[in-house]
């Protein structure tokens, strides 16, 4: 994992110092809400229905056993016992005073983490590959190119003030996992036919209220060129993105109205000049310093499959389950990728409480080489498990309720806050998927129905990926009534697509009903177990879904 | 006033802001405190009303004890009890949905279903 040096850690506690002393000031009546709130922001903290509410950043969402603990301990002392995983892989405090506020962030500094560019129209968390560095077919690990982004985009003066906030996601596989495709830059770890490693660029992908698929600007970037490239695009972007109009000013709105192929023309320019003046590239051997940080851990291969491996399943029906769906093949044979489940059936979706928190802490110092991961399906995932430790593991995550066999199935879905805390919500997000996973919760018929992501915002802000849901579903307000939106046919993966809108939007009861509606016409129409609900809907349509869902519409036209 | 904050034109009003000291939503009270508890926020059916409740809210402002106040449809129930009629401002007064231990339902106040 990477170490702060010296640097980053005088930064961080100066700026917590700082902090310290603006709310002071705010509290003291020296600072208005006015001239405040950009500041607060600025340190990841935003005002909410009930409370304040903290951003913490998690980069590329990797965290040790020690930082664990520390946000267990700061739930359970400035917080109500507990914190939500979100979708950019980051946690968010509910409950913390503003009082409280900068000794929160100095407790997070003892541990290397902190607030900053959580908010604003900045360059924000770089997410990545939540099995970065532990899954097969790997280039490279994702989390080098992110945290050399990370080193760059901190602070950066130029980038502080961009026309809307930025987000890059980074996947060293071609299976998708970081849903590259939706970020105003996406970054695909490749080699060419040279056998170098660089990366394919896209850009202009996003949600939101105008969602978009990157296109890519770049098939191949020469690795040591990054930092030169992403500045490139973040230059012409600062100039050109529309600052007059909010809604318009993500470079994914640039880039529709520019063109690829134009914008393409303008950051090579850009690309050029750069060169000529100085450049920000990174030289090999600070590249290589980042990325021994991140140096695979000294696994010793085991056989494939172990005896004890074998017969735990063959006697815990509950374990094999949980081994069929929240357990991947590592690139180290005798190891295993394991996803904890923070989607418990009628659970709130990437929540933990502290004592959780502590325990996954634990069991990444015991099991995983001091080292787990946060999803921005808002799961959590120990990368380096023995699989002889599998069975000892998943009972004590079965104690505490962290053992949901249901990784990628209609009971794992993605919710933001909504209405139940978040001032710009619509409608509630969370009792909706509460409802869902209820009503999805037997096993058998969650394996039947296969692979099925279900994705819900509050409001079209996105933050639940609505767009990209399998099923999505946005909450709408109608005459202070909550409606839910249903799309079909979204994905975040390689092959990513936006959802489109199935009808007419249904009530909060309607849309649970509605939601079974849409899984058991595909039940019905699929032509077998092995066709997945996403390649069903790509070969039926959505008329058969239609017809089951607004029969009176149908009978009537 | 965000498109999410706004009333409708006319009719019963309250006046809500956050807390400045931990975001808590409180309400101004007849004798002019503020107060957490929903059901005793003071409420105001005419113009003139309206514009006191504002005028308070920005002397809270001043005084740093509330954070972006604005004005809420209400409504009384049977008991004469206040209580705001939009879904997003019952949830502020009670409390997130899915915790019913946390926030203000918890402590026994503004005890309105969310809708
Ligand atoms: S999608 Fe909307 S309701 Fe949900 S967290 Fe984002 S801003 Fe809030």
């Amino acid at each position: 994992m990477y170490r702060y040096d010296e640097f980053d850690a005088t930064f961080v506690h100066e700026r917590v110092e700082q902090f310290r002393d603006q709310v002071a000031r705010r509290l003291s009546g020296e600072l208005t809400e006015e001239e405040f709130k950009p500041l607060r922001l600025m340190n990841g903290l935003y005002l909410q229905l009930h409370a304040y509410m903290l951003r913490v950043a998690i980069p590329y969402g990797t965290l040790s056993g020690t930082q664990m603990r520390r946000l267990a301990h700061i739930a359970r002392t400035y917080d109500k016992g507990f914190g939500h995983f979100t979708t950019r892989q980051n946690i968010q405090y509910n409950w913390p005073t503003l009082e409280d506020a900068p000794r929160i962030l100095e407790e997070l500094a003892e541990v290397e983490m902190h607030a900053i560019q959580t908010s604003g129209n900045c360059i924000r968390n770089t997410t990545a590959d939540p099995y970065a560095g532990a899954i097969k077919d790997e280039v490279e690990d994702p989390r080098i190119a992110s945290e050399v982004i990370r080193q760059w985009s901190s602070l950066h003066p130029e980038f502080s003030f961009l026309p809307r906030k930025f987000k890059i996601a980074v996947t060293g596989t071609t299976h998708d996992r970081a849903a590259v495709k939706v970020h105003d830059i996406g970054l695909v770890i490749k080699r060419n036919a040279a056998g170098e490693v660089g990366f394919e660029v896209l850009v202009g992908g996003g949600q939101g209220r105008t969602p978009m698929i990157a296109k890519t600007i770049r098939d191949f970037l020469p690795k040591q060129y990054l930092l030169s490239y992403l500045e490139a695009i973040l230059r012409v972007y600062n100039m050109l993105g529309r600052r007059d109009n909010k809604y318009k000013a993500r470079i994914k709105i640039l880039v529709h109205e520019t063109g690829i192929e134009e914008l393409s023309r303008l950051v090579e320019a850009e690309w050029e000049s750069l060169s000529r003046e100085t450049t920000v590239d990174l030289p090999r051997a600070e590249y290589e310093r980042i990325a021994a940080y991140f140096e695979p851990p000294d696994l010793a291969p085991a056989e494939a499959s172990s005896a004890a491996f074998e017969a735990a399943q063959q006697e815990d029906r509950d374990f094999r389950h949980w081994v069929r769906t929240n357990v991947k093949e590592h690139k180290v044979d005798g190891y295993a990728v394991v996803d904890i489940s923070l989607k418990p059936i009628g659970g709130v979706p990437g929540d933990a409480t502290a004592d959780q928190m502590d325990l996954v802490a634990d069991l990444a110092e015991r099991y995983s080489q001091d080292e787990l991961r946060v999803t921005h399906g808002q799961n959590l995932v120990l990368a380096h498990v023995a699989k002889d430790d599998l069975h000892a593991l998943f009972k004590e995550l079965a104690g505490a309720g962290l053992a949901t066999a249901n990784s990628r199935l209609v009971s794992d879905i993605i919710a933001c806050p909504g209405l139940d805390y978040c001032a710009l919500a619509n409608a509630r997000s969370i009792p909706i998927a509460q409802d869902i996973s209820r009503r999805f919760d037997s096993l058998d018929r969650q394996f039947d129905i296969g692979p099925l992501e279900i994705k819900i915002s509050g409001c079209i802000n996105a933050c639940g990926h609505h767009h990209v849901g399998h099923i999505g579903i946005l909450g709408v307000d109608r005459k202070g009534t909550e409606y839910y939106q249903l799309t079909l046919g979204g994905r975040a993966d390689e092959n990513a697509a936006i959802g489109k809108i199935l009808g007419p939007a249904f009530d909060a009861d309607g849309v649970v009903d509605a939601v079974e509606t849409i899984v058991d016409t595909y039940l019905e129409e699929r032509r077998g177990p092995d066709e997945t609900f996403l390649d069903a809907v790509e070969r039926l349509g959505f008329q058969p879904f239609k017809d089951r869902l607004y029969p009176q519409k149908q009978a009537a036209a | 006033m965000s498109e999410k904050t706004r009333s409708k034109k006319g009719g019963d009003k309250a006046l809500t802001a956050n807390r400045l000291t931990d975001g808590v939503a409180i309400f101004l009270a007849t004798d002019g405190s503020w107060v957490e508890d929903a059901r005793e926020a003071r409420v105001e059916g005419d113009d003139a009303g309206h514009a006191a409740l504002e005028a308070a809210g920005a002397e809270a402002e001043a005084a740093g004890i509330a954070v972006g106040p604005y004005l809420i449809d209400v409504a009384r129930d049977a008991d004469g009890a206040v209580h705001p009629t939009r879904n997003r401002e019952v949830i502020r007064a009670r409390g997130p949905s899915t915790h019913p231990h946390h926030g203000k339902q918890a402590e026994g106040l503004s005890g309105q279903e969310a809708a």
